[in-house]
């Protein structure tokens, strides 16, 4: 059933099913209390209507950044570690890729980009690791040392911007750096948006996750540490280096997502410019069960809901902030399903001692 | 004899599992009857319906002749059904009085009249002649005294009816013998005690009714007095059953593993195991016997890397691998069956052929570069599926799904087709049914007169006596005696295995 030896099988459909389910769920409670509020209920579907329909350029600018942050979620979290600081890895990747573009200005056109993304994969890799070696040389738990890094990394990026690559003339004064030569920029696609080919390279990411996940060893080792890490030892596997591998990629995939933002959006590196993203990030990859593939559609699905909030802005008189709520409601959903799969498994539990080879003996009981 | 409880037509259903499949079974009066069958037989299943963990689907239970509906613990309770589990609840700093009757004390407003407590499970325990120490903590008590509390707990809230789930698998043998005595007089006192066991032995040895499952069904239902083992073994079983595997004698060549003064800490940082030297060597099988908790699992560990030593060396021929990462000793000839099978020797959740590829994923020709080949990866799984008999629907299909056995000998699968120098096999058949095991056996035995060196760490005196050549006896980390396998016997080891040498007469201890 869970066969990861098939990229697609009949329980990614059964998933695929259950989560149009949980979205369906979530917009009509969230219209529910937009009913409540006295707004327009059908504001939300108006405007992730438009954001489909009329709009679907700023829908894939936004899914850009979301399908890769979720793409650096599931690194993480396809090998069992908990990486919450992809807000910070994506800030680390993206001042640095502002900096290479400010520094090294008269670069070249491909070979440009291409420095600027290696530089910017770089540093979310090495901050990333940071939390890493916490964790494999001295047990600091990631989900603490990761989290708390991001702050870190706001203060030390403010600090760029602040100090020694402050803006000038236009930008003094707006909290950002100077913006980076044209030769740096990610072409633009469905003008005006502010849509770019950063979309692309989402999507072959997506592909080369989902290979590296089910086609490696790497990917079998993720899964083994995952589900049973005393099995993974058992047999031979060195835990301490897939959790640090893992990291690695999920940070160089948070720091490329910065690097995407800067080279294809923004152009300059606005300090705070995309608070959260990285943990849209995580929801993305959960909804989507961690799949690669599917996080290119729940990455869609975000998009379109962001840009749908500043629609809905526009067309009717509904705060953008009540996309929060909305948001908040699919993280509760979506968090709910795992808690769901948590309880039945309890329940499950008393008859499959039954079925399961016994395990009285366990250590420490003789004592 | 009364009939005290009837389970009549009782069904159950797990999703697709029917685990129990229209058994009728009575119980009587001071009778000890006794449900055997395989893992997944269904018996454990039965005894919560009775209990009142599980409703069953369709069926009937009658107690003292009148249906009755038991739809949690306490309607058991108050029908005077008591269970004792086969892990204890109790709670390990409370006293043995607390225990026993927590929640069910007497006094009143909360305030718990410790004297009438006292009294009232003072006369209990007389009556049933159970003796334990009622202020104690139950931290400090041996698992055998920990499991008469259990009983004692069940008794004092009023149980006639008393049911056993396994409860000989904790115990040593003279734990077993005492336990048995409590249970022939509780049925003496006119209590109905059923006995969920899949050791036939002991089964002959205390019961008067037998009851044998298969597959959810009730496959046959005897007197003790009139049957024996080999038509116990073949109802649970379906066919005839080798008990004792023969083998024969060996020569044992060169040393293969050699260890000397070897120590290494528990998890809590204990000594675990205090300076050891044996040795085993080409196409010999060393026993480890002891009771659980002495320093096995941890040698287990040490020998393949999973933990560090804090003394000592290491030898796999001549080479030292004291400080050698796990994958190396494997790729060196070490094969390990792990003793906890579930949360070290398979990822439940991974399927057969993943669980198979475990020790060779990284190798051509199941992976190049990195890139595993998934065809032959299941051509692989599908190889050894058959070579090694596992009863599997495909090879994709979640381990979980297998029966216990057939995951133990997915697991021997694994470590055996890597034609292991050294075999650790610790606890190889635990939980494992009587088919299984003879098949275990004989594969152990195959390595062996291959030559090859097999290290066994049991707390199955059975099968150590059965196996070895040569015997090992650990007690509180430490080696407390040697056998050669011919004169080794139960009471022998037993007096070592709880650190008794000194009584020993001296010819039996090298």
């Amino acid at each position: 059933m869970r066969s990861p030896l098939a990229l697609v099988d009949v329980s990614v459909l059964q998933t695929l099913a259950r989560q149009i389910v949980l979205i369906v769920m979530a917009l009509v409670l969230a219209s529910i209390v937009l009913y409540l509020m006295n707004y327009d209920p059908f504001a939300i579907l108006k405007g992730t209507y438009r954001s489909i329909i009329t709009d679907f350029g700023d829908t894939i600018r936004w899914a850009t950044p979301l399908i890769l942050a979720g793409l650096a979620a599931a690194a993480a979290f396809r090998a069992g570690v908990w990486n919450l600081g992809i807000d910070g890895q994506l800030y680390f990747g993206a001042a640095t890729a502002a900096i290479v573009g400010l520094v090294a200005s008269d670069l070249p056109f491909p070979l440009s980009i291409v420095a600027a993304m290696l530089a910017g994969i770089v540093a979310g890799a090495i901050w990333a690791l940071l939390a890493a070696l916490l964790r494999v040389l001295w047990g600091a738990n990631e989900v603490v040392t990761t989290l708390l890094l991001n702050f870190v990394a706001f203060e030390v990026t403010d600090y760029l911007v602040l100090e020694p690559f402050k803006g000038t003339g236009l930008m003094a004064g707006t909290m950002s750096t100077n913006r980076i030569p044209d030769s740096f920029w990610l072409e633009r696609i469905l003008h005006p948006s502010q849509a770019n080919i950063g979309i692309f390279l989402a999507f072959a990411l997506a592909l080369v996750l989902a290979f590296v996940l089910f086609r490696t060893t790497t990917g079998y080792e993720f899964k083994l540490i995952r589900q049973n890490w005393r099995f993974a030892r058992h047999g031979g596997v060195d835990v301490k280096q897939v959790v640090v591998i893992s990291m690695l990629i999920s940070g160089a995939v948070a720091g490329l997502v910065g690097v995407v933002e800067i080279l294809g959006v923004h152009h300059r590196f606005p300090a705070r410019f995309s608070l959260g993203l990285g943990f849209d990030g995580i929801v993305v990859s959960l909804l989507a069960k961690n799949h690669p593939i599917g996080i290119i559609a729940s990455g869609f699905f975000f998009g379109a809901l962001r840009n749908g909030a500043m629609n809905m802005e526009r067309l009717t008189d509904v705060p953008r902030s009540m996309v929060e709520v909305v948001q908040a409601i699919f993280v509760l959903l979506v968090s709910a399903q795992f808690a769901m799969g948590y309880v039945s498994n309890l329940r499950n539990w008393r008859w499959r001692r039954e079925r399961r080879p016994r395990r009285a003996h366990s250590r420490g009981e003789l004592r | 004899m009364e009939v005290t409880v009837e389970l009549l037509g009782i069904v159950k259903r797990f999703g697709s599992v029917l685990a129990n499949d229209d058994v009728t079974i009575r119980f009587r009066r001071g009778q000890i009857h006794a449900v055997i069958g395989e893992n997944g037989a269904g018996k454990s299943t039965l005894m919560n319906v009775l209990y009142g963990l599980h409703q069953p689907d369709s069926g009937e239970i009658q107690i003292y002749g009148s249906p009755v509906s038991i739809k949690d613990t306490h309607d058991a309770i108050a029908l005077h059904i008591g269970m004792v589990h086969q892990h204890f609840m109790l709670s390990p700093s409370l006293t043995v009085l607390e225990n026993i009757v927590l929640g069910q004390a007497p006094g009143c407003l909360g305030v718990v009249n410790r004297a009438a407590a006292l009294r009232s499970v003072r006369e209990v325990a007389s009556r049933y002649g159970l003796d334990v120490a009622l202020n104690a903590r139950v931290r400090d008590l041996s698992v055998g005294a920990m499991q008469r509390v259990e009983i004692l707990k069940a008794l004092y809230r009023g149980a006639q009816i008393l049911i056993l789930d396994e409860p000989t698998a904790v115990l040593i043998p003279a734990e077993v013998e005492q336990l048995f005595d409590i249970l022939r007089h509780l049925a003496d006192q006119g209590c109905t005690v059923v006995f969920i066991s899949h050791k036939l032995k002991e089964v002959l040895q205390v019961s008067d009714r037998i009851s044998v499952m298969r597959g959810g069904r009730l496959e046959g239902e005897v007197e003790t007095a009139a049957t024996d083992e080999q038509e116990l073994a073949r109802l649970m079983v379906g066919r005839d059953v080798v008990f004792r595997v023969s083998k024969d004698a060996t020569t044992p060549g060169r040393p293969i593993l050699r260890v000397n003064g070897l120590a290494a800490e528990d998890n809590r940082r204990l000594p675990a195991i205090r300076g050891i030297d044996f040795e085993v060597r080409e196409g010999e099988i060393v026993g480890i016997a002891g009771v659980e908790g002495n320093g096995q699992t941890e040698l287990a560990e040490v020998l393949t890397g999973l933990r560090p030593t804090t003394g000592g060396s290491i030898f796999l021929r001549e080479i030292d691998i004291t400080r050698t990462s796990t994958r190396r000793r494997q790729r060196l000839g070490i094969g390990h069956i792990p003793e906890d099978r579930l949360a070290m020797g398979a990822d439940l959740e991974s399927t057969i052929a993943e669980n198979l590829v475990l020790n060779r994923y990284n190798r051509p020709p199941l992976s190049r570069w990195g890139v595993l080949n998934m065809s032959a990866i299941r051509g692989f799984a599908g190889e050894l599926v058959g070579r090694f008999n596992v009863v599997a629907p495909r090879v994709d299909a979640p381990i979980k799904e297998l029966s216990g056995g057939n995951i133990q000998k997915a697991i021997l699968a694994r470590v055996l087709h890597d034609e292991p120098v050294l075999l650790i096999a610790a606890q190889p058949t635990r939980g494992v049914d009587v088919g299984a095991i003879e098949y275990i056996h004989r594969e152990i035995i195959r390595l062996r007169d291959q030559g090859n060196g097999v290290l066994l760490i049991s707390a199955e005196l059975d099968e150590i006596i059965g196996l070895s050549d040569r015997i090992l006896v650990m007690f509180e980390g430490a080696i407390a005696g040697e056998m050669a396998d011919t004169e080794a016997s139960e009471q022998a080891l037993g007096l070592l295995m709880t650190g008794a040498a000194g009584a020993l007469p001296a010819e039996a201890v090298q």
